[in-house]
């Protein structure tokens, strides 16, 4: 999972350790971007690929948008009590939320690992069961000039868009509120892997011309060192 | 990925300490204009300073 930022850097990330079995990191890095938006990273000690979990408040329904790894409701450090445990500042946000109550999130993209975290416990209903009619709408959301909003009490909402290549359920998430561009596998610094070339390669155009779109400058774009 | 263009950690490495910046400029986020465009018609493996395209 990668963003396009502008206006904030992050903070240093971790970046596993050469013995896990002693690191003191935590499993779930939390970077809080602002009161209603965290983004979280699963330790490389949990999984290499440090998958990473946005997550965005709104009024009495939340989003979240996950790259979830495997590993995350193991611990691979011996003695390890932390293990997919979340920071206790997404705990207390999501206290005032349905989240709290065993109704989590309006949309998600795919059955998620979130439920082997701390919010396990919370006997949290089908994720289909939950999908607003927009957020289902959004989720067939085709290539081209209409982008779905997201309306999940986040305003102004958040806008998807789908990006098969990588794989053919695979989106993009631009939040207006923090100004992200959550862009997935389609795009990271990294390997990028493509299951249907001709769709990767439309995807990637769109892509940019969302970029491009989008009310803010990327030339400002900040990068963390 | 390293900071090191083309550089990748071993799939599985568990310490990455040289992780390539995460956060996107204008620059690298256009794969249809940048990595993907040169790739032509065929899908293959390709690098970059900030990507590497694999088929799956």
């Amino acid at each position: 999972m990668a963003f396009v930022v502008q206006h904030f850097r992050f903070s240093k990330w971790i970046h596993g350790a050469p013995d896990c079995a002693v690191s003191s990191d935590p499993v779930l890095q939390t970077f809080r971007l602002d009161e209603n938006t965290f983004i979280l990273r699963q330790s490389k000690c949990s999984n290499f690929e440090g998958p990473f979990l946005y997550l965005l408040f709104g009024h009495g329904e939340s989003l979240a948008d996950r790259y979830w790894g495997e590993g995350s409701d193991r611990t691979d450090r011996a003695g390890s009590r932390d293990s997919g445990r979340v920071d206790p500042a997404v705990e207390y946000r999501a206290s005032s939320e349905r989240l709290a109550s065993g109704g989590p999130f309006a949309w998600t993209r795919r059955p998620s690992r979130w439920r082997q975290a701390s919010f396990r416990a919370r006997r949290a209903p089908p994720w289909s069961s939950r999908m607003s009619k927009a957020s289902k709408r959004s989720f067939t959301c085709p290539i081209g000039p209409k982008d779905a909003r997201l309306r999940f009490g986040r305003a102004p909402a958040s806008q998807s868009c789908r990006l098969p290549g990588h794989e053919p359920s695979h989106i993009a998430i631009y939040d207006p509120n923090s100004r992200i561009l959550l862009t997935g596998d389609t795009l990271y610094p990294g390997l990028l892997t493509c299951e249907t070339g001709p769709a990767y390669r439309q995807s990637a155009n769109r892509l940019a011309d969302l970029s491009a779109t989008f009310p803010y400058r990327m030339s400002s774009v900040r990068t963390s060192k | 990925m390293k900071k090191t263009a083309r550089e990748m950690y071993p799939l599985g490495s568990r310490f990455q300490p040289d992780e390539h910046p995460l956060p996107l400029t204008r620059n690298t986020s256009e794969p249809g204009g940048k990595p993907a465009k040169p790739m032509g018609d065929t899908l293959h493996t390709m690098s970059t300073t900030s990507f590497i395209i694999e088929p799956v």
